[in-house]
Protein backbone atom coordinates (compact mmCIF):
# COMPACT_ATOMS: atom_id res chain seq x y z
CA UNK A 1 0.00 0.00 0.00
CA UNK A 2 2.97 2.44 1.05
CA UNK A 3 5.00 1.56 -2.26
CA UNK A 4 1.81 2.06 -4.07
CA UNK A 5 1.19 5.55 -2.39
CA UNK A 6 5.28 6.32 -3.26
CA UNK A 7 5.10 5.49 -6.70
CA UNK A 8 2.07 7.54 -7.34
CA UNK A 9 3.67 10.34 -5.70
CA UNK A 10 7.39 9.81 -7.88
CA UNK A 11 4.61 9.77 -10.65
CA UNK A 12 3.54 12.93 -9.92
CA UNK A 13 6.33 14.27 -9.64
CA UNK A 14 8.20 12.91 -12.56
CA UNK A 15 5.23 14.72 -14.31
CA UNK A 16 6.75 18.49 -15.30
CA UNK A 17 9.99 16.50 -16.48
CA UNK A 18 7.63 14.34 -19.14
CA UNK A 19 5.97 17.56 -20.05
CA UNK A 20 9.07 19.43 -20.74
CA UNK A 21 10.38 16.64 -22.78
CA UNK A 22 7.16 16.34 -24.59
CA UNK A 23 6.96 19.86 -25.12
CA UNK A 24 10.29 19.99 -26.63
CA UNK A 25 9.56 17.46 -28.93
CA UNK A 26 6.01 18.57 -30.33
CA UNK A 27 6.21 22.61 -29.70
CA UNK A 28 2.86 22.30 -28.06
CA UNK A 29 1.77 24.72 -25.62
CA UNK A 30 0.98 23.77 -22.40
CA UNK A 31 -2.06 26.28 -22.83
CA UNK A 32 -3.20 24.13 -26.11
CA UNK A 33 -6.49 23.53 -26.11
CA UNK A 34 -7.51 20.90 -26.43
CA UNK A 35 -4.48 19.12 -24.20
CA UNK A 36 -3.21 15.77 -25.10
CA UNK A 37 -1.05 13.89 -22.89
CA UNK A 38 1.07 11.55 -25.40
CA UNK A 39 2.98 13.57 -27.95
CA UNK A 40 1.35 14.31 -31.31
CA UNK A 41 3.99 14.19 -34.76
CA UNK A 42 7.47 14.15 -32.46
CA UNK A 43 9.97 15.57 -34.07
CA UNK A 44 14.22 16.36 -32.88
CA UNK A 45 13.73 19.86 -34.88
CA UNK A 46 13.54 21.96 -32.17
CA UNK A 47 16.94 20.32 -30.67
CA UNK A 48 18.30 22.04 -33.77
CA UNK A 49 16.70 25.19 -33.71
CA UNK A 50 18.18 25.82 -29.85
CA UNK A 51 21.64 24.87 -30.48
CA UNK A 52 21.96 27.21 -33.26
CA UNK A 53 19.83 30.18 -31.87
CA UNK A 54 21.36 30.38 -28.74
CA UNK A 55 25.09 29.87 -29.10
CA UNK A 56 24.59 26.98 -27.39
CA UNK A 57 28.30 25.41 -27.46
CA UNK A 58 29.63 28.51 -26.29
CA UNK A 59 27.19 28.50 -23.20
CA UNK A 60 28.22 24.87 -22.17
CA UNK A 61 31.94 25.53 -22.73
CA UNK A 62 31.31 28.57 -20.24
CA UNK A 63 29.19 26.60 -18.06
CA UNK A 64 31.10 22.96 -18.12
CA UNK A 65 34.56 25.27 -17.04
CA UNK A 66 32.83 27.07 -14.26
CA UNK A 67 31.40 24.10 -12.82
CA UNK A 68 35.04 22.01 -13.22
CA UNK A 69 36.51 25.06 -11.19
CA UNK A 70 33.70 25.15 -8.56
CA UNK A 71 34.02 21.15 -7.95
CA UNK A 72 37.91 21.12 -7.60
CA UNK A 73 37.94 24.30 -5.43
CA UNK A 74 34.75 23.00 -3.52
CA UNK A 75 36.18 19.42 -2.67
CA UNK A 76 39.82 21.26 -2.15
CA UNK A 77 38.20 23.82 0.25
CA UNK A 78 35.33 21.90 1.94
CA UNK A 79 37.55 18.92 2.67
CA UNK A 80 40.38 21.58 4.52
CA UNK A 81 37.57 22.78 6.25
CA UNK A 82 36.06 19.32 7.36
CA UNK A 83 39.39 18.12 8.69
CA UNK A 84 40.64 21.11 10.60
CA UNK A 85 36.96 20.69 12.18
CA UNK A 86 37.09 17.18 13.28
CA UNK A 87 39.94 18.42 15.70
CA UNK A 88 39.90 19.59 19.37
CA UNK A 89 40.55 23.25 19.71
CA UNK A 90 39.69 26.21 21.44
CA UNK A 91 36.94 27.83 20.02
CA UNK A 92 35.80 24.91 17.63
CA UNK A 93 32.20 25.23 18.96
CA UNK A 94 31.91 28.70 18.11
CA UNK A 95 32.88 28.24 14.72
CA UNK A 96 30.80 25.32 14.06
CA UNK A 97 27.76 27.56 15.58
CA UNK A 98 29.25 30.69 13.34
CA UNK A 99 29.07 28.29 10.33
CA UNK A 100 25.30 26.61 10.90
CA UNK A 101 24.00 30.72 11.64
CA UNK A 102 25.69 31.53 7.86
CA UNK A 103 23.51 28.69 6.59
CA UNK A 104 20.25 31.00 7.48
CA UNK A 105 21.36 33.82 5.24
CA UNK A 106 20.57 33.55 1.75
CA UNK A 107 23.15 34.33 -0.96
CA UNK A 108 20.81 36.93 -2.18
CA UNK A 109 21.52 38.83 0.67
CA UNK A 110 25.43 38.71 0.66
CA UNK A 111 25.44 39.25 -3.81
CA UNK A 112 26.76 43.08 -2.72
CA UNK A 113 29.86 42.40 -0.81
CA UNK A 114 30.27 39.63 -2.86
CA UNK A 115 30.36 42.00 -6.14
CA UNK A 116 32.69 44.28 -4.23
CA UNK A 117 34.79 41.55 -3.19
CA UNK A 118 34.97 40.17 -6.57
CA UNK A 119 35.77 44.07 -8.35
CA UNK A 120 38.68 44.41 -5.99
CA UNK A 121 40.12 40.86 -6.61
CA UNK A 122 39.81 42.02 -10.96
CA UNK A 123 37.35 39.19 -11.23
CA UNK A 124 34.79 40.32 -12.88
CA UNK A 125 34.00 38.79 -16.26
CA UNK A 126 35.87 36.28 -15.34
CA UNK A 127 35.53 32.26 -15.20
CA UNK A 128 37.09 32.40 -11.75
CA UNK A 129 35.17 35.45 -11.44
CA UNK A 130 31.82 33.38 -11.86
CA UNK A 131 32.92 30.35 -9.56
CA UNK A 132 34.02 32.50 -6.77
CA UNK A 133 30.94 32.58 -4.56
CA UNK A 134 30.38 28.80 -4.43
CA UNK A 135 33.92 27.62 -3.87
CA UNK A 136 33.07 26.74 -0.21
CA UNK A 137 29.65 24.96 0.93
CA UNK A 138 28.60 24.89 4.61
CA UNK A 139 26.26 21.53 3.77
CA UNK A 140 29.45 19.95 2.10
CA UNK A 141 32.05 20.80 5.12
CA UNK A 142 29.82 19.14 7.62
CA UNK A 143 29.63 16.44 5.30
CA UNK A 144 33.18 16.25 5.04
CA UNK A 145 33.75 16.74 9.22
CA UNK A 146 31.23 13.68 9.32
CA UNK A 147 32.84 11.46 7.18
CA UNK A 148 36.38 11.70 8.52
CA UNK A 149 34.64 11.57 11.93
CA UNK A 150 33.73 8.03 10.97
CA UNK A 151 37.29 7.10 9.92
CA UNK A 152 38.39 4.63 12.65
CA UNK A 153 41.22 6.10 15.12
CA UNK A 154 43.21 2.81 14.79
CA UNK A 155 43.72 3.91 10.91
CA UNK A 156 44.82 7.35 11.94
CA UNK A 157 47.09 6.05 14.66
CA UNK A 158 48.75 3.62 12.37
CA UNK A 159 49.40 6.35 9.79
CA UNK A 160 50.67 8.38 12.74
CA UNK A 161 53.06 5.45 13.82
CA UNK A 162 54.13 4.90 10.54
CA UNK A 163 55.95 8.94 10.30
CA UNK A 164 52.94 10.16 8.11
CA UNK A 165 52.75 13.76 8.96
CA UNK A 166 49.73 15.71 9.31
CA UNK A 167 49.39 17.81 6.35
CA UNK A 168 49.86 14.50 4.18
CA UNK A 169 46.90 12.86 6.55
CA UNK A 170 44.32 14.51 4.64
CA UNK A 171 45.01 13.55 1.08
CA UNK A 172 46.81 9.99 2.08
CA UNK A 173 44.46 8.66 4.41
CA UNK A 174 40.83 10.44 4.69
CA UNK A 175 40.42 11.80 1.26
CA UNK A 176 40.69 7.81 -0.08
CA UNK A 177 38.31 6.50 3.14
CA UNK A 178 35.80 9.48 2.21
CA UNK A 179 34.40 8.82 -1.32
CA UNK A 180 30.64 8.99 -0.41
CA UNK A 181 31.14 12.38 0.92
CA UNK A 182 33.57 13.78 -2.67
CA UNK A 183 30.17 12.17 -4.44
CA UNK A 184 28.08 14.22 -2.46
CA UNK A 185 30.66 16.99 -2.55
CA UNK A 186 30.79 17.08 -6.33
CA UNK A 187 26.98 16.53 -6.92
CA UNK A 188 25.75 19.88 -4.40
CA UNK A 189 28.57 21.98 -6.03
CA UNK A 190 27.79 21.02 -9.63
CA UNK A 191 23.57 21.03 -9.27
CA UNK A 192 24.90 25.10 -7.52
CA UNK A 193 27.43 26.08 -10.50
CA UNK A 194 25.42 24.27 -13.44
CA UNK A 195 21.96 26.20 -12.23
CA UNK A 196 23.40 29.68 -10.76
CA UNK A 197 21.91 32.79 -12.77
CA UNK A 198 21.84 35.68 -10.28
CA UNK A 199 25.57 35.66 -9.66
CA UNK A 200 26.80 35.29 -13.48
CA UNK A 201 23.74 37.88 -13.88
CA UNK A 202 25.53 40.30 -12.06
CA UNK A 203 29.38 39.26 -12.76
CA UNK A 204 29.04 38.54 -16.62
CA UNK A 205 29.41 41.49 -18.71
CA UNK A 206 30.51 39.74 -22.17
CA UNK A 207 28.54 37.84 -24.16
CA UNK A 208 30.82 35.16 -24.84
CA UNK A 209 30.35 34.72 -21.26
CA UNK A 210 27.05 33.98 -20.29
CA UNK A 211 26.61 30.54 -18.61
CA UNK A 212 23.63 28.38 -19.94
CA UNK A 213 21.11 30.19 -17.62
CA UNK A 214 22.19 33.53 -18.80
CA UNK A 215 21.46 31.77 -22.25
CA UNK A 216 17.79 30.61 -20.87
CA UNK A 217 17.41 34.31 -20.36
CA UNK A 218 18.69 35.84 -23.40
CA UNK A 219 17.14 33.25 -25.23
CA UNK A 220 13.53 34.38 -23.56
CA UNK A 221 13.90 38.08 -24.16
CA UNK A 222 15.09 37.81 -27.65
CA UNK A 223 12.95 35.37 -29.51
CA UNK A 224 8.55 35.08 -29.13
CA UNK A 225 6.75 31.98 -30.04
CA UNK A 226 9.43 29.40 -29.88
CA UNK A 227 7.91 27.27 -27.46
CA UNK A 228 9.26 24.10 -28.83
CA UNK A 229 12.99 25.47 -28.72
CA UNK A 230 12.80 27.00 -25.67
CA UNK A 231 11.92 23.68 -23.64
CA UNK A 232 14.35 21.97 -26.22
CA UNK A 233 17.37 24.40 -24.33
CA UNK A 234 15.56 23.41 -21.32
CA UNK A 235 15.93 19.77 -21.86
CA UNK A 236 19.80 20.17 -23.50
CA UNK A 237 20.08 22.38 -20.03
CA UNK A 238 18.96 19.74 -17.62
CA UNK A 239 20.37 16.76 -19.01
CA UNK A 240 24.02 16.80 -17.68
CA UNK A 241 23.06 17.29 -13.86
CA UNK A 242 20.45 14.35 -13.95
CA UNK A 243 22.88 12.59 -16.04
CA UNK A 244 25.41 13.08 -13.03
CA UNK A 245 23.39 12.53 -10.00
CA UNK A 246 22.40 9.05 -11.62
CA UNK A 247 26.04 8.37 -12.12
CA UNK A 248 26.73 9.26 -8.23
CA UNK A 249 23.52 8.80 -6.28
CA UNK A 250 24.68 5.57 -4.61
CA UNK A 251 27.65 7.55 -3.16
CA UNK A 252 25.80 10.84 -2.95
CA UNK A 253 23.15 8.61 -0.12
CA UNK A 254 25.91 6.80 1.26
CA UNK A 255 27.76 10.33 1.63
CA UNK A 256 24.82 12.28 2.83
CA UNK A 257 23.98 9.44 6.29
CA UNK A 258 28.05 8.49 6.41
CA UNK A 259 28.62 8.71 10.13
CA UNK A 260 25.13 8.77 11.09
CA UNK A 261 25.53 5.15 12.41
CA UNK A 262 28.46 3.50 14.56
CA UNK A 263 30.53 1.02 12.92
CA UNK B 1 44.34 -0.08 -11.25
CA UNK B 2 44.29 0.40 -14.61
CA UNK B 3 41.54 -2.23 -15.89
CA UNK B 4 39.51 -0.12 -12.76
CA UNK B 5 40.23 2.77 -14.39
CA UNK B 6 38.94 1.63 -17.86
CA UNK B 7 35.82 -0.18 -16.60
CA UNK B 8 33.90 1.96 -14.95
CA UNK B 9 30.73 3.74 -15.41
CA UNK B 10 32.17 6.91 -15.70
CA UNK B 11 35.06 6.25 -18.16
CA UNK B 12 32.24 4.18 -19.94
CA UNK B 13 29.55 7.44 -19.93
CA UNK B 14 32.49 9.32 -21.52
CA UNK B 15 33.81 6.71 -24.38
CA UNK B 16 29.72 6.76 -25.10
CA UNK B 17 29.91 10.66 -25.64
CA UNK B 18 32.89 10.81 -27.06
CA UNK B 19 31.93 8.44 -29.60
CA UNK B 20 28.40 9.66 -30.22
CA UNK B 21 30.26 13.30 -30.69
CA UNK B 22 32.85 11.89 -33.55
CA UNK B 23 30.18 9.97 -35.47
CA UNK B 24 27.79 12.84 -35.87
CA UNK B 25 30.96 15.32 -36.63
CA UNK B 26 31.77 12.63 -39.16
CA UNK B 27 28.76 12.48 -40.15
CA UNK B 28 27.95 16.69 -41.04
CA UNK B 29 31.72 16.78 -42.55
CA UNK B 30 30.70 14.03 -45.29
CA UNK B 31 27.20 16.17 -45.65
CA UNK B 32 27.29 19.10 -45.35
CA UNK B 33 28.01 20.60 -48.65
CA UNK B 34 24.97 22.86 -48.74
CA UNK B 35 23.58 21.00 -52.18
CA UNK B 36 19.74 21.15 -52.27
CA UNK B 37 18.32 19.37 -55.34
CA UNK B 38 14.94 18.51 -56.38
CA UNK B 39 13.03 18.43 -59.79
CA UNK B 40 10.07 21.04 -61.07
CA UNK B 41 7.39 19.79 -62.47
CA UNK B 42 3.84 21.03 -64.01
CA UNK B 43 0.23 20.03 -62.89
CA UNK B 44 0.55 17.00 -65.32
CA UNK B 45 3.66 15.98 -63.80
CA UNK B 46 5.51 16.95 -66.72
CA UNK B 47 9.65 18.17 -66.29
CA UNK B 48 9.58 21.60 -66.48
CA UNK B 49 13.22 22.93 -67.74
CA UNK B 50 14.53 26.20 -67.20
CA UNK B 51 12.28 27.24 -63.80
CA UNK B 52 14.15 29.80 -61.33
CA UNK B 53 14.29 28.05 -58.19
CA UNK B 54 14.77 30.15 -55.18
CA UNK B 55 15.82 28.85 -51.57
CA UNK B 56 15.51 31.17 -48.91
CA UNK B 57 16.45 31.29 -45.49
CA UNK B 58 13.37 31.17 -42.82
CA UNK B 59 15.84 31.14 -39.69
CA UNK B 60 14.59 33.49 -37.01
CA UNK B 61 18.32 35.16 -36.59
CA UNK B 62 19.01 35.15 -40.89
CA UNK B 63 15.61 36.25 -42.04
CA UNK B 64 17.24 38.87 -44.32
CA UNK B 65 20.11 37.13 -45.76
CA UNK B 66 20.75 36.99 -49.48
CA UNK B 67 18.64 33.85 -50.97
CA UNK B 68 20.26 30.64 -53.12
CA UNK B 69 18.79 30.30 -56.90
CA UNK B 70 19.36 27.46 -58.95
CA UNK B 71 17.84 26.43 -62.46
CA UNK B 72 16.16 23.08 -63.45
CA UNK B 73 17.73 21.43 -66.45
CA UNK B 74 16.13 19.64 -69.38
CA UNK B 75 14.62 16.84 -67.27
CA UNK B 76 13.25 19.21 -64.50
CA UNK B 77 16.48 18.45 -61.73
CA UNK B 78 17.88 21.54 -60.28
CA UNK B 79 20.52 21.52 -57.43
CA UNK B 80 20.95 24.44 -55.68
CA UNK B 81 24.94 24.52 -53.96
CA UNK B 82 26.37 26.34 -50.96
CA UNK B 83 22.86 26.61 -49.48
CA UNK B 84 24.06 27.61 -45.51
CA UNK B 85 20.93 27.53 -43.67
CA UNK B 86 18.75 24.98 -41.61
CA UNK B 87 15.58 25.91 -42.31
CA UNK B 88 14.16 27.55 -45.57
CA UNK B 89 11.69 27.54 -48.01
CA UNK B 90 12.04 27.21 -51.46
CA UNK B 91 9.98 27.86 -54.20
CA UNK B 92 10.25 27.84 -58.16
CA UNK B 93 8.78 29.95 -61.02
CA UNK B 94 9.01 30.06 -64.59
CA UNK B 95 7.30 32.63 -66.58
CA UNK B 96 3.42 33.24 -65.32
CA UNK B 97 3.66 29.80 -63.52
CA UNK B 98 4.83 29.75 -59.72
CA UNK B 99 4.62 27.18 -57.05
CA UNK B 100 1.19 28.16 -54.80
CA UNK B 101 3.51 28.68 -51.69
CA UNK B 102 6.84 28.56 -50.54
CA UNK B 103 7.49 24.83 -49.49
CA UNK B 104 9.11 25.35 -45.69
CA UNK B 105 12.21 22.78 -44.85
CA UNK B 106 13.89 22.40 -41.60
CA UNK B 107 17.36 20.19 -41.28
CA UNK B 108 19.34 18.83 -38.72
CA UNK B 109 22.01 20.94 -39.29
CA UNK B 110 23.41 24.07 -41.21
CA UNK B 111 24.48 23.07 -45.13
CA UNK B 112 23.10 19.39 -45.00
CA UNK B 113 22.98 17.72 -47.76
CA UNK B 114 19.18 17.13 -49.25
CA UNK B 115 16.89 15.85 -51.65
CA UNK B 116 13.42 17.36 -51.64
CA UNK B 117 11.03 14.63 -51.29
CA UNK B 118 8.31 16.00 -53.58
CA UNK B 119 8.76 18.00 -56.64
CA UNK B 120 7.73 21.28 -56.73
CA UNK B 121 4.35 21.73 -58.97
CA UNK B 122 4.48 25.04 -60.70
CA UNK B 123 0.66 26.43 -61.46
CA UNK B 124 -0.35 29.13 -63.93
CA UNK B 125 -0.78 32.35 -61.21
CA UNK B 126 -4.45 33.68 -61.19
Amino acid sequence: MIHTALVALCLVMLVPFYWIIRTSLTGQSLYAFPPSVLPEDPHILYYVDAWYYTSFPRYLFNSIAVSVIVIVANTVFNATAGYALTKRFAGRRLILLLLLACMMIPFQATVIPAFLITKELGLLDTYVGLGLPMFATIVCILVFKNSFEAVPRSIIDAATIDGLPEWQMLPRIMLPLSRPAIATNMIISFIFSWNSFLWPLIVVRSPDLRTLPLGLGWFLSTWENVIGALFAYVVMVLAPSVVLFLMLQREFVSGLTAGATKG
Amino acid sequence: MLRALLLNRFTALAVAVGVVVLVWNVVVWLNDDGRVAGRVVDPAGKAVAGAEVTVKSNELDNLGAPPITAMSGPDGHFVAEGVPFFDFTIAARHGDARTEAPVPYHLYFRGQNFALPEPLVLRPSP
